[in-house]
């Protein structure tokens, strides 16, 4: 205590509600879309809505972009001017250039920029925001940066961020799997499941049939284990999904796993240009046996 | 018969391509597995010869998938399963059961292979199988039993005739289903269009209503009433002409019709005829509006201007119908980008929001959300559909956020090419600036109202980059200005007036600012300044620059006006007398020449005898089109004829029309009911250079309600005598160079007009005295004398009424007035008044020598020609036309009298803008000459 004060500075990625970034004090840095006509700032300017429609309804081309180092730049400015020090909670590095051109930001910066740290999360969307919070609520208390960073690393490995996809469709679209998986996750019905490993998008199972049946069953396999859960909160992030399916799947995690706290969010732009419609995850901090 | 089987093949060859390439595999599949029974069996021959059809049909599946073609694929993998099944049944199988499996080959056939494929196979197979079993071949092969010989054809012919009568009876149905889905469509199809036509023919009609009360408004002698009511048509008009274009504009976009046509604009502007639209619907409602825009908005952007304002004040209209108090907030910003910009407009209001369920169907056409709450609200339910249509058609996204009962945010965001870097708002000597602002936050009861304007006097701040402070306390504010030397103080009217005697004491030394509503402004010394809500960075950056600012709600249509072309001849072809009014009296702002025609024919003749610069041409006219026009005019001989601008005037603007009209050898097109942005742009673009001046004095129709007189104007006009210049200029088009000369021409003939005045009612010559008084009524409104002119009304009527003993009462006055009315004109302008003598001298002076040398005498025709252009001009308000026409008769005599005297008192009256007296008394003349009929 008596440290120098901490400012947290995240990416429109997490996922994270209003309220909460309000609460801790949490600037956030945008990404950026591009499409056919122009390039458009995540949450400012397009929503998730937006640009599934795009896709889907038009069949139009997007990218997602990090965003540019001077936009970090100006973030970090902004926020020294308040704060003594400045922690960026960024995605995975595995899958964007985030952490790469906050770093670039930070040495333009010269000796101011010695004040900034730079998280790689290793995650993505509210797995990103469980430690984007954990890293504004140790701020609020006072940890020093060094410590609030030492924390995160510890946490790192605790965060289970996993989604499910109705199809490969954006999968294919984005890279991430060849024609022939599309063909037959099209085929069989078969909806991916992937999570976050080592700051990769990997495979992590498959569910196959009625999609909102698989989708409670991977709710149900996702929660198999409550007490490994940390269960002050979960957060619900869905990406073009009706209102009716999430209402669902959040009585399925309330019956699977008492929460303190069950947050029902949409993912960004961003999130959303990358995963498709119907798609949603149920993400968690894994128990350590110490609460914060 | 034919037909039929013709329809049959068609619909095979339609049959899904990818279930015959499955079939196919599954046959390979089932011949390999029998022919690994085979095998385990150690049936060498049938596992050859079932493997070899598994083969030859991995290889059709192959070759199908390679070239596509159904008919390969099909005989392929019939002709395999043929052979299979006669295979089957030369063999016999297991104790000759194999050849059960012939059975299902009709079924499966028939239903994968369709009636025509399938069908002539099943019936190919029962042949082969006939011919096998009734001939002396069946002894070639398995020894069935003598049931089987007389019974399995028989079978085998009734289970295809099932076979086919059930497709038959399936086919049929999906016929059916697809001739209703198809008729279903025209249906749709047919309603769409219908619709689109039927707007289209109700909109024509409309526009000239609209248009008519438009220039009924502008019109000097109506009474209160009569306007009142005008008023509430041409608002229900244009309420009425709002939704048959939206209709129109959503049975475009649903067709693909809509053209967006991107043009250099100024957010400015925009935003201006937003406001003013916003501020009309708002009425009386306890609403405040914010517009937050950030100056740094590029002054040139490239878009469709039109359809971006269109988009904005749907956003706007919504807003104001769902919300009953608290505030909207317009916002406009940018982020600059490789390509331009991006420009956000977001309208947030504080109304009733919307849920989340109701959210996922704001957008769907035909629908309004919570109808049960919103039943008192009016709308098509379009304005949100057209919009989302408009802004993804530019590359954009709208999107909206609510929390029921708090409020809903729409926002779009498009992307824009910029024309002119430099930002649209900016402020001369910025650091010289300090500016306090006083509001008394406290006053609003939703809180999000004063945060609102905090979060305003801080963005203006910013993006002027100017000092201006926000004080919400009276005391805050006195200390402030004791301490601190200001430039400007802003006050809202309820602060201003309880804190006046500070206001007017801080005014010595200060700008004072008061920023009002117009629906409740106040009188202010006329050293203070005023402006209009929204308190908004244009208004305030004026008033820092030190600028004229737009303060009227009614000047709207003319704000745009930015210039003048007094010298351009512009020519309107249209079959509908009242466009041409319309058109005419749209244009009346810009001081143009503008003449008409109602035809083709009439538009060439015209053309062959004056020279335009600038032709406005319907496209659907009777006899003679717009575009066969063109044609005709092109071909004409001479250079001028082929560079003439001809724009075509069109109430059907779809998508292609500009490539039509263009290769038909228009120049360009403009939609109609005209927009007068539209109507700008064109005569920008195609009027040449020289002849386009920028409006001198202020900006149009400064400062007049049309309904009701303001009490107060933001610069005091020079109202303490008889004369209102600012109802002057108004009248006299907005122009105060223009109305400066009209005020000369009024001073210098009045000595002459009260001398006739005088002399008639001396003579009791009452029909020419009303004629003369009726002038006198028009000229001196025109001029803002409003106090005489409804005197000289009230004696017009009076003549008109026999009520001279009125007449006799107070004519005295009358011409009393009248003098004082000259002498303030003649004051105002620094001229002396002519003596009535002087006035009458020069008519007086030519006339004898006009008379002493006999002028060539003018032919009936020609004659008739001078008189008709002038009817025309009259009719047009186009006094350099009579004029022109007035001087063509000078050099002439008609029945042994010179033409000149008779027709200087025409031209005197269009020079005062007695359009009907000039046209009065041209018909007195027609009739002297007995050349009325032939006119």
């Amino acid at each position: 205590m008596g440290e120098k004060k901490v400012g947290i500075v995240a990416e429109c990625v997490c996922d994270l509600p209003k309220n909460i970034l309000h609460e801790y004090n949490i600037d956030i840095v945008c990404h950026l879309i591009e499409t056919d006509s122009g390039v458009f700032t995540d949450t400012e300017e397009i929503t998730a809505e937006n640009i599934l429609q795009y896709m889907v309804e038009i069949g139009g081309k997007s990218h997602s972009a990090a965003p540019l180092p001077e936009t970090y730049e100006a973030a970090f400015r902004k926020k020294l001017a308040v704060y003594d020090e400045v922690i960026l909670v960024s995605i995975s590095s595995g899958i964007s250039l985030s952490c790469e051109n906050a770093r670039k930001a930070v040495a333009a910066m010269g000796n101011e920029g010695k004040r900034v740290h730079v998280f790689d999360s290793r995650h993505l969307s509210t797995g990103l925001g469980h430690m984007v919070i954990k890293a504004a609520q140790l701020a609020k208390a006072g940890f020093a940066a060094d410590k609030i960073i030492a924390e995160l690393e510890d946490m790192r490995e605790r965060v289970s961020t996993s989604f499910i996809t109705e199809n490969a469709d954006f999968l294919w679209r984005n890279g991430l799997v060849p024609d022939s998986v599309r063909r037959l996750c099209s085929a069989f019905s078969i909806h991916p499941v992937l999570e976050m490993r080592n700051g990769s998008i990997v495979l992590k199972g498959i569910e196959i049939g009625n999609y909102n049946i698989s989708a409670l069953r991977y709710i149900r396999k996702t929660l198999k284990n409550p007490k490994k859960i940390d269960t002050k909160r979960v957060f619900i992030t869905y990406a073009g999904c009706s209102v009716k399916t999430v209402n669902m799947m959040k009585r399925e995690v309330e019956g699977c796993c008492a929460f303190d706290e069950i947050f029902v969010t949409k993912a960004s732009a961003t999130i959303s240009s990358n995963c498709g419609p119907n798609t949603f995850g149920v993400l968690f901090v894994k128990s350590k046996g110490v609460s914060l | 018969m034919w037909e039929f089987l013709r329809e049959l093949k068609k619909d095979a060859d339609e049959s899904d391509s990818r279930t015959l390439g499955l079939i196919t595999f599954a046959v390979a599949f089932i011949g390999f597995f029998m022919c690994a029974v085979n095998i385990i069996t150690r049936s060498w021959v049938m596992a050859a010869i079932t493997g070899g059809l598994s083969l030859w049909c991995i290889v059709v599946f192959l070759l199908f998938r390679k070239s596509g073609s159904l008919m390969a694929v099909s005989a392929g993998t019939l002709s395999a399963i043929g052979i299979m099944m006669m295979y089957f049944l030369v063999t016999g199988g297991v104790d000759g059961f194999s050849i059960v499996w012939l059975l299902l080959v009709p079924p499966i056939g028939i239903y994968c292979y369709k009636l025509y494929y399938g069908g002539a196979f099943s019936i190919f197979l029962g042949m082969l199988i006939a011919v096998y079993l009734w001939t002396p071949l069946h002894e070639l092969g398995y020894d069935y039993s003598d049931t089987y010989f007389l019974r399995f054809p028989i079978v085998y012919f009734f289970d295809t005739v099932v076979s086919v009568y059930i497709n038959y009876r399936l086919w049929l149905s999906n016929k059916q289903q697809r001739e209703l889905l198809e008729m279903s469509e025209r249906a749709n199809n047919t309603k769409g269009d219908f619709l689109a036509n039927m707007s289209h023919e109700i909109r024509t009609p409309m526009n000239a209503i609209v248009g008519m009360c438009e220039l009924i408004l502008r019109e000097s002698d109506i009474s209160p009433a009569v306007r009142e009511y005008c008023f509430n048509i041409q608002n229900s008009g244009r309420s009425l002409l709002s939704i048959i274009n939206d209709i129109l504009d959503f049975s475009k976009i649903e067709s693909g019709k809509m053209e967006l046509i991107p043009d250099e604009f100024n957010i400015a502007s925009t935003l201006n005829d937003v406001i003013n639209m916003a501020v009309t619907r708002k009425g009386d409602k306890n609403i405040e509006l914010i517009v937050r825009a950030d100056p740094d908005i590029p002054k040139g952007l490239v878009g469709d201007e039109i359809r971006i304002r269109q988009v904005i004040i749907n956003l706007v209209t919504n807003a104001v119908k769902f919300t009953e108090k608290g505030c909207i907030v317009i916002k406009v910003t940018q982020t600059k980008h490789d390509y331009g910009i991006n420009l956000s407009v977001s309208v947030a209001d504080t109304g009733i929001g919307i849920s989340a369920e109701n959210i996922e169907k704001l957008f769907n056409s035909f629908q309004q959300v919570d109808t049960k709450k919103n039943r008192a609200v009016e709308g098509t339910g379009l304005g949100l559909a057209i919009s989302k249509r408009l802004i993804k058609s530019m590359g954009g996204f709208l999107n909206v956020s609510s929390v029921y009962g708090l409020g809903s945010e729409f926002r779009f965001v498009i992307p824009l090419k910029v024309s002119d870097s430099r930002p649209f708002i900016s402020i001369k000597d910025a650091e010289k600036i300090h500016a306090a602002g006083y509001i008394d936050l406290n006053k609003f009861e939703n809180r999000r109202v004063a945060q609102e304007y905090k979060t305003l006097i801080g963005e203006l701040a910013e993006g002027l980059r100017t000092d201006i402070e926000l004080l919400d306390t009276a005391e805050d504010l006195k200390a402030a200005v004791a301490s601190k030397k200001y430039t400007h103080l802003f006050a809202p009217k309820d602060e201003y007036l309880a804190n006046e005697d500070f206001f007017k004491e801080q005014s010595r030394d200060k700008t004072v600012v008061v920023v009002q509503d117009r629906q409740s402004a106040v009188e202010i010394p006329s050293h203070m300044k005023c402006i209009f809500k929204p308190f908004y960075s244009l208004s305030v950056a004026s008033v820092l620059n030190n600028e004229s600012i737009i303060t009227n709600l009614n000047e709207r249509r003319d704000s745009s006006i930015r210039f003048v072309a007094p010298k351009a001849r512009i020519l309107v072809v249209d079959d509908n007398i009242i466009n041409l009014k319309v058109a005419v009296g749209l244009m009346r702002p810009y001081h143009m020449q503008v003449l008409t025609a109602d035809s083709g024919q009439a538009a060439i003749s015209m053309l062959r005898s004056k020279d335009f610069h600038l032709v406005f041409m319907d496209h659907m006219m009777p006899e003679m089109d717009g575009v066969e026009a063109t044609k005709a005019i092109r071909a004409m001989e001479g250079d001028y004829y082929k560079k003439l601008p001809i724009i075509a005037l069109t109430a059907n603007a779809v998508n292609g029309a500009r490539d039509m009209f263009i290769s038909s050898g228009f120049n360009d097109f403009m939609p109609k009911p005209i927009e007068m942005s539209s109507l700008d742009r064109m005569l920008k673009t195609w009027l040449p250079k020289e002849l386009i001046k920028a409006p001198s004095g202020e900006m149009r129709y400064p400062g007049v309600d049309r309904r009701k007189p303001r009490t107060q104007n933001s610069e005091p006009e020079k109202k303490d005598g008889l004369i209102s210049e600012e109802t002057g200029i108004f009248y006299t088009g907005g122009d105060k160079d223009a109305y400066n000369d009209i005020l000369g021409v009024y001073v210098r003939k009045s000595g002459e007009k009260l001398e006739q005045i005088k002399s008639l009612f001396e003579n009791k010559d009452w029909k020419n005295y009303v004629i003369e008084v009726h002038a006198l009524k028009s000229s001196s409104l025109t001029i803002g004398s409003k106090q005489l002119s409804e005197l000289a009304k009230e004696l017009e009527l009076a003549g008109k009424g026999g009520n001279y003993r009125l007449i006799e009462e107070k004519n005295d006055a009358m011409l009393e007035m009248y003098s004082k009315v000259a002498a303030e004109g003649a004051e105002r302008l620094g001229i002396s008044l002519t003596p009535p003598e002087t006035a009458a001298e020069t008519p007086a002076n030519e006339a004898p020598e006009n008379e002493t040398e006999p002028l060539p005498a003018i032919s009936a025709e020609k004659l008739s020609e001078i008189i008709k252009r002038i009817y025309s001009a009259c009719d047009s308000f186009d006094g350099d036309e009579i004029s022109a026409a007035c001087s063509e008769t000078a050099e002439y005599s008609f029945n042994g009298k010179s033409l000149k005297p008779l027709f200087d008192p025409v031209c005197a009256d269009a020079e005062d803008f007695e359009y009907d007296s000039a046209r009065e008394k041209t018909e007195k003349l027609a009739a002297e000459f007995g050349l009325s009929e032939d006119i």
